[in-house]
């Protein structure tokens, strides 16, 4: 019977917080001045920020992955209830980072020699720096985010676990995007793309784990 | 809900005092009798632990749906899950009220796969013939009638998620 049961939930009711999108969004924004100004005070503004600026690159390298990560904090807020359903629109970041990404890849590759790019892939000293960045900042991020996830009751733990995965490696490549100076886009979209990839995977691990409700 | 949020206590259990015939009717369309009683007991407490998952500006009623499929769902997949391990480990289970209810929950999936799968989980799994019995009486080698039915359990378990994900 359920009336004990009903006897002991009604005892045991407390004020809770509900979950509310713009908390999200304020930790998740205070988090990308945090980082970002964290790097710029430890690393600093990357060195040919004027040339930077004038080329584009200043621009549309962080923004790609703000874009990433205003798209996985919007599909976060998404699927973080029980009634949650991805919606179409807030798919729009991510095609829009896409795109721009795309871009960049064709107007490089027009002036861009193959070996240029090859040699650039293979730089053994920048390379391994902003993957462990990248990661390193995701991870500390993911576990900062703890207070919303054990809060929610997701349809789709798995996909909600990639998604703050994403989004931890989008901020950090973010603020860090202020202080690389590798604009190729290529270079961009493996050492910046894998670390961010992974964090999502591991997101997806924790999220299928501790994420069922 | 709302007030239920705000701390007051007599609105609670008024609302779950409604929920609960509510919940029974849900359930009681999906699943064994035997198994209603757990399961509604199991979304009350759901209720009770992800309550701030409530958004007081959108209705109390696509969410507690939403909360009692979740539950279903997850019971669905315990059920293939148990009668999966049931087919592959070749125990036979004692527990008598759990073979009950796990076979009706299976009767009513089997609806969602090709009609050839369907048969041979049915008399493997609800008439307990032997794999050798359905052999016989089907034609097919013992081992094509263990792997139709490891794919059909499969295609009902894809069949659970799906409704997830509708």
């Amino acid at each position: 019977m359920t009336d004990p049961l009903i006897d002991k939930l009604v005892a045991d009711l407390s004020l809770k917080k509900p979950l509310l999108n713009w908390k999200l969004w304020m930790h998740c924004t205070a988090c990308l001045v945090m980082v970002a100004a964290a790097v710029l005070m430890f690393m600093g503004l990357r060195g040919d920020y004027l040339s930077a600026m004038h080329s584009g690159a200043l621009f549309w390298k962080p923004g790609i992955f703000l874009l990433a990560w205003i798209g996985s904090i919007l599909l976060i807020t998404d699927i973080s209830r029980p009634a949650g359903a991805v919606k179409k629109l807030h798919l729009a970041p991510f095609i829009f980072a896409s795109a721009v990404l795309i871009w960049q890849l064709a107007a490089q590759a027009a002036h861009i020699p193959l070996e240029s790019v090859k040699s650039i892939l293979q730089d053994g000293s920048s390379a391994p720096y902003c993957l462990s960045v990248i990661l390193g900042g995701g991870v500390a991020l993911v576990m900062a985010w703890k207070f919303w996830f054990s809060k929610t009751a997701s349809p789709h733990p798995t996909l909600l676990g990639f998604l703050a995965g994403v989004s931890a490696g989008a901020l950090a490549a973010t603020a860090y995007a202020l202080h690389c100076d590798r604009d190729v886009a290529v270079y961009v979209s493996v050492y910046y793309g894998l670390p961010i990839l992974g964090l999502g995977l591991l997101g997806s691990v924790l999220g299928k784990k501790f994420l069922r409700w | 809900m709302r007030a239920a949020l705000k701390g007051d206590q007599n609105a609670y259990r008024l609302l779950l005092t409604d929920l609960r015939p509510w919940l029974a009717a849900y359930f009681g369309k999906r699943i064994h009798r035997n198994a209603i009683e757990d399961l509604v007991q199991d979304t009350l407490m759901t209720l009770h632990a992800k309550r701030q998952t409530f958004d007081p500006s959108y209705p109390f009623g696509p969410w507690i749906a939403a909360v009692a499929r979740h539950r279903w769902i997850d019971h669905m997949r315990k059920t293939l899950r148990y009668v999966e391990l049931e087919l592959d480990q070749e125990f036979p289970s004692q527990e008598h009220d759990r073979d009950e209810c796990a076979k009706h929950d299976v009767k009513t999936l089997l609806k969602l796969i090709p009609p050839a799968q369907a048969e041979m989980i049915e008399m493997i799994k609800l008439q307990e013939m032997s794999v050798e019995e359905v052999s016989q009486k089907t034609g097919h080698s013992p081992s094509n009638v263990k792997i139709m039915v490891h794919r059909g359990m499969k295609k009902m378990m894809a069949a659970v998620e799906e409704a997830q994900d509708d």
